[in-house]
């Protein structure tokens, strides 16, 4: 097969999960299988269950001139900036395009909710207003991308991306056809989620948050633990051989079900298919998927059929949401960076705490690291509203 | 930048006062001064009567300023929005200000920025992909340039809706928009039958000044939603042959749109 799209360079990336700040505490549990879920408590949360807790990000400062960008998703985002080199990378990008020739895409589902839910917590009781927040600059969806634009000192296009779970995997798509487009020569893709009540309260309302820590594929599953990631990638149009790419993207929508994923993921499987044909890739060419891979019920048997549907039963998948929780609106970007360092260091993450596999997915998942020399990875993410986005990265 | 032509085969405006298509017209030729009205409950056609239930106002706004375009099965869609649904996040921040905490399952997952596009998926069963994305105050030039990028890229057509409600009481101190909004385009490389116009855009970076509404009286809805910056692209397209329009984008660069009618 043709690939249909062209192949984009990942020249740097950055990520900061509950295993660390930094690519290396990520890569670190790939080979070990540690896991960054804690049986943690979150202020005002009244129940019981892991959290992927990033540390310290309150304690984030943001650069003066930035104050009022000032809420826990930017101070995650701040997190991820300073940390694996990324700025020094952006900076050689600016020298070599120009700092509007580069843009910048990210992906995230509740923004700076937290100033707007602790505003609402604090209000006054006597007059019922409620203290000043900057919604602009904290609450608004697009907040990130504009913190993060003026952090790097990137004056270019760009936009959020606010598709669920789906949200920081599709920025790669726009990113890529604004590229075709010739609207930008680099880009800088990403996704941010801080952990926020709205989605604590929201995920337990639907049954969804697990007590014990979360067992993707295990018969025993009780569904999710919410985490929190920031990860960027520089990208660039440039095709050389010593660095990963990003071959395809495939995206979808279910137009089943609100909040639930259609039975026989079908609409996984249109972006899979979607993103092997942009690659130019068979089925049997994949040597691993990074799985969405949540551990509800609904999620792993749709992924399950749905993967099932394309690929024999020898393909090698595995989530990695028992180690760094279900990211969110961070999920694609935070996966997205574990397929790269997957590519680069000959490592297929473990599916970590399954202990009792549920015999009823047709697909197998490895419950220790195998390394091996990988081509081609896959990683799913799908969201809400039946939003799917499959990416495929290639040495 | 992007130099190719690309076709707009249908245009819709939804806000108080212009829901009457004929009357909306009027208004866009600038024959008529704009005044707001009340806006129905603006039940949108595709939704079966138990969806519609389970709907917001935001829903319904982008459902509804689709409602009159004639798009395919297979057409992309992009979904642009500053605020998303803030009635929704009034409501759950007001729950979980509470003691118990009790936020509602159907208020949660209607919670998520795509939350209109999933429903359009669903009253359509369209299972093509869809963006739903914010610029803050640019949100609508980029909804355009995505539906562009998609158009070009992907070689399909796209139905672009842009839409903004008013905010909650609440939060309306921190961010106040006079009225609601809707305005959705149908962009293509083929000219259907039923084109308006034609649209070239450049992104620039040399500040020129942004263009006003032709029609004076449409200024408050141009300036008193972040929507409102498409307005003059509207009025231009049903009016205007060979003008340029400039529309606000991110990071002070602009749009320069060269539009031409059919």
């Amino acid at each position: 097969m043709n690939k249909t799209i062209d192949s984009l360079q990942v020249t740097a990336s950055t990520l900061v999960n509950a295993l660390g700040n930094g690519k290396r505490f990520t890569l670190d549990a790939m080979f070990s299988g540690s896991s960054g879920l804690r049986n943690a408590s979150y202020p005002e949360m009244n129940f019981n269950t892991f959290l992927g807790l990033v540390d310290k990000v309150e304690d984030v400062e943001l650069e003066n001139h930035l104050k009022k960008f000032s809420c826990r998703n930017n101070k995650l985002a701040k997190l991820a900036l300073d940390v694996d080199n990324f700025r020094d990378e952006i900076d050689r990008a600016i020298n070599k395009y120009g700092k509007n020739r580069i843009g910048v895409f990210i992906g995230t589902s509740t923004s700076g909710i937290t100033e707007t839910e602790n505003a609402y917590i604090g209000r006054d009781k006597d007059t019922g207003k409620l203290p000043n927040i900057d919604m602009l600059y904290t609450d608004n969806t697009s907040s990130v991308q504009r913190y993060v634009c003026r952090s790097l000192g990137l004056t270019g296009v760009g936009m959020v991306i606010s598709t669920a779970c789906s949200s920081s995997a599709k920025v790669f798509a726009s990113a890529h056809r604004y590229i075709a487009a010739g609207l930008f020569d680099a880009v800088v893709v990403g996704g941010v989620d801080s952990i926020c009540l709205t989605t604590l309260y929201g995920f337990n309302s639907l049954q969804l948050i697990s007590e014990d820590i979360c067992r993707p594929w295990d018969k025993n599953r009780q569904g999710i633990n919410i985490g929190e990631a920031a990860g960027f990638m520089l990208l660039e149009k440039s095709a050389n051989n010593n660095y990963i790419h990003l071959t395809g993207y495939g995206e979808s929508s279910d137009a089943h079900h609100i909040s639930s994923p259609h039975p026989e993921g079908v609409g996984g499987k249109i972006a899979i298919k979607k993103a092997l044909t942009s690659s130019g890739i068979n089925p049997s060419d994949v040597d691993y998927i990074n799985l969405h891979g949540t551990a509800t019920l609904s999620n792993d048997y749709s992924e399950s059929r749905g993967l099932s549907s394309v690929f024999n039963s020898e393909i090698i998948c595995s989530s990695t949401k028992g180690m760094t929780g279900h990211t969110l609106g961070a999920a694609g970007i935070n996966e997205a960076i574990i397929c790269t360092l997957a590519l680069e260091n000959s490592i297929i993450p473990a599916n970590i705490n399954l202990h009792t596999i549920d015999d009823n997915l047709p697909i197998r998942v490895p419950t220790k690291c195998i390394k091996q020399s990988l081509n081609h990875v896959m990683s799913n993410s799908f969201g809400f509203g039946g939003s799917n986005c499959s990416l495929i990265f290639s040495c | 930048m992007l130099n190719n032509k690309v076709y707009i085969n249908g245009i819709a405006v939804i806000a108080p006062g212009m829901e009457d298509s004929k009357k909306s017209l009027e208004i866009l030729k600038g024959n008529m001064d704009w005044y707001p009205e009340a806006l129905s409950k603006m039940t949108p056609s595709s939704l079966p009567a138990n969806e519609a239930r389970r709907t917001t106002t935001v829903i319904r706004l982008a459902l509804k300023a689709i409602d009159s375009i004639d798009y395919k099965n297979d057409t992309l869609t992009v979904f642009a929005s500053s605020e998303g649904d803030l009635d929704i996040k009034d409501k759950i921040c007001k729950a979980l200000s509470t003691k118990e905490k009790m936020v509602s399952p159907t208020l949660f997952h209607n919670s998520v920025h795509n939350t209109p596009a999933g429903y359009f998926s669903i009253a359509t069963g369209i299972q093509t992909p869809s963006v739903s994305l914010s610029a803050g105050d640019n949100t609508f030039s980029a909804g355009l340039i995505e539906a562009l990028t998609q158009v070009l890229i992907e070689k399909n057509d796209v139905l672009l809706v842009a839409y903004d409600n008013v905010i909650p009481s609440d939060l309306a101190c921190f961010r106040h928009f006079e009225y609601p909004i809707g305005i959705a385009l149908l962009l293509s490389m083929d000219k259907h039958l039923e084109a308006i116009g034609d649209i070239e855009v450049s992104v620039i970076n040399n500040q020129k000044s942004v263009t006003k509404c032709f029609n004076k009286s449409l200024e408050k809805m141009r300036i008193g939603n972040p929507i409102g910056i498409g307005l003059p692209l509207i009025e231009a397209l049903i009016k205007g042959t060979g003008v340029e329009i400039v529309i606000p984008y991110v990071n002070q660069n602009q749009l320069s749109i060269k539009v031409n009618n059919v």
